[in-house]
């Protein structure tokens, strides 16, 4: 059986409902990737535009403070920071969270976690991600910005009710 | 216009993925897999692209071409051969 011939290359952004496969499946054969952050939830540590680059990582090299690449429930790529670490039955749970936001995502397995962020490339500049304490106060502001929102909406409710 | 003897071969610093049915090519670039510039092959070009391993000349990659698909020769050679053409310029196959 013979078909019609024609032969395309497409060069293209990589589309964000293949991201999570690709990514996944590069990461998991050991290539770090590199893409461009979109939306405003880790700012300012990570800003709309910055250039990422995601290395593969094991449960060892997960610290509190690290920001992670991970799949959301709809396998839709997430990068946002590890706020706390749980181990449980020789499980080790991550509980995740955006810098900018008033919420958590929530608790995932470590095994859901695709790669660690390490370099973040803005315009000319790249800086160089680490563990340590600079990013331990980012970890405290956002508990902070949490503990703000929970009171906040806890106002509002008793408002509506009064 | 190419020599149909050239052995065309994939470049080592390219990744290939098969993702929804479509393969796709991801350049290396400076340690790291480029998901802002990827290339998409069509079933055509696929098949092209998992000849280009150094064995198969032009040549070789044109009659299988017409072998498989329903194309005349001259059609074949002038798409193989712009194909290739692509892919020498994007850095993704080197010449041997």
């Amino acid at each position: 059986m013979t078909k019609r011939v024609s032969i395309h290359l497409r060069q293209v952004r990589c589309p964000s409902f293949e991201f999570g496969r690709l990514s996944s499946s590069l990461l998991e054969s050991g290539y770090a990737v590199r893409f461009r952050a979109e939306g405003t939830s880790m700012h300012p540590a990570i800003r709309d535009g910055d250039v990422l680059f995601v290395e593969p990582v094991s449960s060892d090299d997960l610290h509190i403070g690290d920001i992670v690449l991970y799949l959301s429930g709809e396998s839709r790529p997430v990068v946002h920071r590890i706020i706390a670490r749980v181990r449980k039955a020789g499980n080790l749970r991550l509980l995740i969270k955006g810098d900018n936001l008033f919420h958590v995502d929530e608790f995932i397995p470590w095994q859901r976690v695709e790669g660690k962020v390490t370099l973040v490339e803005r315009g000319d500049s790249i800086l160089q991600l680490k563990s340590g304490w600079p990013e331990m106060l980012v970890v405290f502001r956002s508990w902070w910005r949490l503990v703000k929102g929970e009171m906040s909406r806890r106002v509002l409710h008793r408002r509506r009710w009064n | 216009m190419k020599s149909v003897d050239m052995r065309p071969v994939r470049e080592s610093t390219v990744v290939s993925r098969e993702i929804a049915g479509e393969t796709v090519l991801v350049p290396i670039c400076r340690s790291a897999a480029d998901l802002e510039s990827i290339f998409v092959l069509n079933e055509v070009a696929s098949f092209v692209w998992e000849r280009l391993d150094g064995q198969h000349t032009l040549q070789d990659i044109e009659l299988a071409v017409v072998e498989d698909y329903d194309v005349a020769p001259e059609q074949a050679r002038t798409d193989v051969q712009g194909f290739v053409a692509q892919l020498l310029e994007n850095g993704l196959v080197q010449e041997t």
